[in-house]
């Protein structure tokens, strides 16, 4: 259960769950708390789903932490994506994006989110085995254009005047 | 063979639970399958220390598999569950629909680690039903949270 070695990959799991909740709790807030629990729960889930297909045999693509088996902080893991999700939508919300510029603010997020994973991946949280550092680009594209179209339906739903 | 009968089984329970009337909302709905993925599986293996994923047989077909009884049967029997209780009904009941719906879900699973040849321990059925009581349990509490919450949030908005 506990980490093989307390080393580099724990320490960059620490740092960034203190850096990211703590700037996730100082933003003043923007949406309604269950919107908020909605999209940190979907980005949860999304690596969870992927997880489950990708990090298991047959596929056996790459694996987290220390060793293939659960432990501590694969646990810890799961939590470095939700405020990433958060200040995606966030972001999007803030600036009132329309048109190409939502496109172009999904390539920026996505290019942001691979440099995060290739820092992780120097730090050991993830460890390739069949899979490719440029295989997340697209991936991130995907990720992040389905969080911000659930964030979208999610808040036309609570946003819309009631009758 | 297996994931052909399993994964039709899955759509099968979809299209029934999108077509009949339920009583949760939507967010609800989304609310509770989110949080049955998260509970389920890793986050019981870490606190259970069960700690060994699924390596003991690298077949394509067992992945598909449970991730089709993961990701959709398992939720959808968990909601169906939920959706029974939110309905104003007798104790007795409740009590009936949440002994069929553990019952379900302990068959289901002990079906698939045997397909699976997942090593299994004289208390295994046993530690099923208590793992299957404390899910739901989890989960049912979660969602009286955020019903409370989210109704809260449609009369702020």
């Amino acid at each position: 259960m506990l980490p093989v070695k307390f080393d580099l990959n724990e320490w960059f799991i620490l740092i960034m769950l203190a850096l990211g909740y703590s700037i996730m709790f100082k933003l003043p807030p923007r949406f309604p708390r269950s919107i908020v629990i909605l999209v940190l729960l979907l980005s949860i889930c999304i690596v969870k789903i992927v997880d489950v297909v990708w990090m298991q045999p047959p596929y056996d693509l790459y694996d987290v932490n220390d060793t293939p088996y659960y432990e501590l902080f694969d646990f810890f893991t799961w939590f470095l994506y939700p405020p990433f999700a958060y200040f995606c939508v966030y972001f999007y919300d803030r600036q009132q994006l329309r048109g190409l510029s939502i496109g172009l603010y999904i390539v920026a997020s996505a290019i942001f989110s691979t440099g995060l994973e290739g820092l992780a991946v120097l730090c050991h949280v993830y460890t390739y085995k069949g899979w490719k550092f440029f295989y997340s680009f697209p991936v991130y594209i995907a990720v992040i254009t389905l969080t911000l179209a659930f964030f979208q339906f999610v808040k036309s739903y609570f946003m819309k005047p009631k009758s | 063979m297996a994931v052909a009968i399993v994964l039709s089984v899955s759509l099968i329970l979809l299209l029934v639970f999108v077509l009949q009337p339920k009583n949760m909302h939507l967010f609800e709905i989304l609310f509770d399958w989110m949080v049955f993925i998260f509970i389920y599986g890793d986050f019981f293996g870490v606190i259970t220390a069960r700690t060994e994923r699924l390596t003991n047989d690298p077949n394509e077909v067992h992945i598909w598999s449970y991730f089709c009884i993961r990701f959709i049967i398992f939720p959808l029997i968990a909601i169906w569950l939920l959706d029974r209780l939110s309905i104003p009904h007798a104790w007795g009941f409740k009590l009936a629909v949440c002994a069929l719906a553990i019952t379900c879900l302990v068959v289901t699973d002990d079906l698939f680690d045997r397909f699976i040849n997942l090593p299994r321990g004289p208390w295994h059925i046993l530690f099923l039903y208590v793992e299957w009581c404390a899910i739901l349990l989890m989960i049912y509490s979660l969602n009286r949270f955020f019903r409370s919450l989210s109704l809260k949030d449609v009369r702020r908005h």
